[in-house]
């Protein structure tokens, strides 16, 4: 394939953005998911929060321990 | 699905001491990442030779027809792994939006933007503070991103390389061109932002074999996923600052 003489410079600011507009199309498309309800919302942090009792609780949130 | 387990070891000397792992990806998630490594590596491989055709080194392997059908058919059979692996991530994917069960961890916020802001600032001694993390940094969803799109342009414009007489019975000729060059230079920037950016992240910045094991430990969700590791359990994750020694 006849490659291009581009220049570096031209070259590494097309691969920043070709990093930047997925990034910003997926923002847009993540705001419209928001909006319409269509991702869930992560649950909110367990109501015991910061009372220093060193773990030995279950956690809130629908979590659940087990033995490894 | 348990988030956190626990590991009991008694050590002689010190007691039971034990140690929590807290899930991160579920075995459909690293067996599809496993094909990818897979495919992804077989299909870089097989593609390189015969993007660069005119090199003696690729002269040198594609040196008979036979040689030549050899690495086209085996760039097929990659090829077509890959694109089972993408029409089950999608299908599952819209499966679950559906069924508004899609998790919002892999889609980008603005608290993304900032977090790289904050972060720009941390590695340039203009802050102490290190963005606290929830289950996916910004950098992991740059990762996920950009390989999202590159291989969803690689999968289109690879087919359109494989059938390209029943695909210009439909659209024009000039397609086949612009498909040959898209193909090959989204691969050499996709393997080159594996190399680099994906590779320094999970070997080089620290050891992250999550997406094998299917599990964190809590000193690295602690560090590297604070804002997660406090939503899970309630407790303070003492977020790391430059002043403590934090340089991951």
């Amino acid at each position: 394939m006849q490659e291009s003489a581009e220049s570096p410079i031209i070259v590494a600011l097309l691969f920043a953005v070709r990093c930047i507009v997925p990034l910003l199309l997926m923002l847009g498309v993540s705001y419209l998911l928001r909006r319409l309800g269509l991702i869930a919302e992560p649950p909110p942090p367990p109501p015991d929060q910061n009372n220093g009792n060193n773990g030995n609780h279950k956690p809130g949130g629908g979590i659940a321990h087990g033995k490894a | 699905m348990n988030a956190v387990s626990r590991s009991t070891t008694a050590p002689a000397s010190r007691g039971v001491q034990t140690i929590r792992f807290f899930a991160r990806f579920t075995r459909g998630q690293r067996w599809e990442h496993g094909l990818l490594i897979l495919s992804f590596i077989v299909l870089f491989l097989t593609g390189i030779v015969q993007k660069y055709r005119n090199e003696q080194w690729s002269q040198d392997i594609l040196s008979t027809p036979d040689r030549l059908l050899l690495v086209q058919t085996i760039h097929h059979i990659a090829a077509l792994v890959l694109t089972l692996e993408v029409l089950y991530h999608l299908i599952r994917a819209i499966v679950l939006l559906a069924r508004r069960k899609m998790s919002p961890a892999l889609f980008p916020t603005l608290k993304d933007v900032r977090d790289a802001g904050q972060m720009l600032k941390y590695l340039l001694f203009l802050s102490n503070q290190k963005p606290r993390f929830g289950k996916y940094n910004f950098e992991q969803k740059v990762t996920y991103w950009f390989l999202f799109f590159g291989i969803g342009i690689m999968v289109v414009t690879g087919f359109i390389l494989w059938f390209p007489v029943q695909v210009t019975s439909v659209v024009s000729g000039g397609i086949v061109p612009a498909a040959k060059l898209a193909h090959s230079t989204e691969a050499i920037v996709a393997g080159i932002f594996v190399l680099i950016w994906h590779f320094y992240h999970v070997h080089l910045e620290r050891l992250n074999l999550s997406i094998f094991t299917g599990r964190l430990n809590e000193d690295d969700m602690r560090q590297y996923h604070s804002a997660e590791f406090e939503r899970l359990t309630g407790e303070p994750a003492r977020p790391e600052t430059r002043d403590q020694g934090g340089q991951s």
